[in-house]
């Protein structure tokens, strides 16, 4: 796990490279970030690099760190005490993010385009991105692409309240760096007194952790399974959560639901 | 579930479809492939069953144009006739051995695929089911189309065009592989420029392999478009496979 926590809050992170990757002898492409910003106040985040994409495995550090400084660049001295104020900091952060994202990559595209004739562009970089800033009860967060965040709730259980697009779906994914992010990310803040943990997640770990259902409109949806709360129980034995986690997301059974990369960040309050 | 274990992995709720057009037209036995095809088919199954994560969610389809004109084959292998559902889990593949002869209705052999992948899409809807990537269509020949009695087609165009519709709408991605003795220009017209890879030796297994690396590509391209699909396949064809491609690529 990584301290300093939070006072009453435990996080751990874990990133897995998925089955094929690691066959072709490809690095994992996943990020993720815990870091404290003051007291109670955090940014946990989860980054997944474009598998199609050259230089995705940097995009995605370069972007949960963006998520990180531009959640500090963002928050102003002005207290935040109403829901529209946290909605507008949401927001204004989801602009900073791609702001600091599209700066940070630009010097890295050139430096590691010197002597290569086809020069790296942003796009080179592109990955989908979510992060949360934890100020309790206000959690705000900023996603562009088809990483998932789910809540616990005590009481209440788990609730699925970023899904990932449908698989299948005729859209294509959205990437940061890429044009279409400026109008497709989105942002959002929850009030919860009761939030008892998060699960930031990559997508390689919709097709195992999530089930499929058909909603009142007929169409198909993701849901969060009963027991998803199990994963929050790795923190009941702390010193082992994240060898826990770890053990479980590269069993054999996990392997086989994806290919892809898998990343999950775990915040719980003790 | 004891304290040290994360929730067990749910259970399978996408599916990746790969649909196979394969030539068994009268030149196939004429060039003495037939049974390099089928020997192909079978080793091409086990080293898919080497990927978990494929061997839980791909399911194949077989439709062959030749022998007894356009036939969708049981790749299961537990019957001779058509199957009520063309699709096989990769578990379960194991066609019998194919026949090959009479002409080349190559055309009407793609159409059947692209009915398939349209039924096979809407029977994962109605079980609750998602793709997990584009179906892929891919057409494995050694040769030009015809119609049923052998003449000459004048329906290229029109074919192509529809599966360029089909790829607009995200609904397949298309390829093409040549058998040394394909028509490349009918075979390019129908896959485009970037989908098409004419083998430099009549060798079923890399045709096969092929069809593994665009199911690979497509499965990290994620919900990407048809073009980007075929660029990312071409990339990784000129620098992996290129000794395996005859001079009429790309």
């Amino acid at each position: 796990m990584t301290g300093p926590f939070p006072p009453g809050w435990l996080v751990t992170g874990v990133s897995v490279p998925g089955g094929r990757h690691a066959a072709a002898a490809q690095a994992n492409q996943d990020s993720w970030l815990y870091r404290q910003l003051a007291d109670e106040m955090f940014v946990i985040a989860v980054a997944d690099g474009a598998g199609s994409r050259p230089r995705s495995a940097v995009g995605s550090r370069i972007a949960v760190e963006s998520a990180f400084a531009s959640a500090v660049a963002a928050l102003s001295a002005q207290e935040r005490t109403h829901r529209q104020d946290w909605v507008e900091f949401a927001a204004r952060w989801a602009g900073a993010c791609r702001a600091v994202f599209e700066q940070a990559v630009t010097p890295i595209a050139a430096a590691l385009s010197d002597g290569i004739s086809e020069k790296l562009s942003l796009d080179d970089f592109a990955c989908t991105l979510l992060a949360v800033l934890a100020a309790p009860p206000w959690y705000c967060y900023i996603t562009v692409g088809d990483c998932f965040a789910v809540v616990c709730r005590r009481p209440g259980g788990a609730h699925l309240v970023v899904p990932p697009a449908m698989a299948g779906s005729r859209d294509s994914t959205t990437f940061l760096g890429t044009p279409r992010a400026a109008t497709e990310m989105l942002s959002g803040v929850i009030e919860d007194p009761a939030l008892s943990g998060m699960a930031l997640c990559s997508d390689g770990l919709i097709e195992a952790t999530l089930d499929v259902s058909r909603q009142a409109d007929d169409r198909l949806c993701y849901l969060t399974p009963s027991d998803f709360g199990g994963f929050f129980q790795v923190f009941e034995n702390a010193d082992r959560a994240t060898a826990d986690l770890t053990a479980g997301l590269t069993s054999p059974a996990y392997a086989a639901a994806s290919g892809d990369d898998m990343t999950m960040v775990l915040a719980i309050r003790r | 579930m004891s304290d040290s274990q994360i929730p067990a992995a749910r259970a399978s709720h996408s599916r990746a479809l790969i649909t196979l057009v394969v030539d068994t037209s009268d030149s196939i036995r004429q060039i003495g492939a037939l049974d390099r095809l089928n020997q192909s088919l079978r080793r091409w199954g086990d080293d898919m069953r080497k990927d978990a994560n494929l061997r839980r969610i791909s399911q194949i389809a077989i439709v062959t144009f030749g022998f007894e004109g356009v036939r969708t084959i049981d790749a299961s292998g537990a019957t001779t006739g058509a199957p009520a559902d063309p699709f096989v889990d990769l578990d379960r593949f194991s066609p019998r051995d194919l026949s090959a002869g009479h002409f080349s209705p190559m055309l009407e052999g793609i159409e059947r695929g692209m009915e398939i992948i349209r039924d096979g899409a809407d029977a994962l809807e109605r079980q609750n089911l998602l793709l997990a990537w584009r179906p892929i269509l891919c057409l494995v020949s050694d040769g030009a189309p015809t119609d049923f009695e052998g003449r000459p087609t004048r329906r290229l165009g029109e074919v192509a065009q529809r599966i360029r519709a089909e790829e607009a709408a995200h609904n397949l991605v298309f390829f093409a592989i040549g058998v040394p003795g394909a028509d490349d220009r009918a075979l390019r017209t129908l896959a485009g420029a970037n989908g098409y890879y004419p083998l430099a030796e009549v060798n079923f297994m890399h045709a096969l392999e092929l069809v593994s690396a665009s199911n690979r590509i497509n499965a990290a391209a994620g919900i990407g478009s048809a073009a980007e699909i075929k660029n990312e396949l071409r990339q990784e064809v000129d620098e992996q496979y290129a000794s395996w491609l005859g001079g009429a690529g790309g």
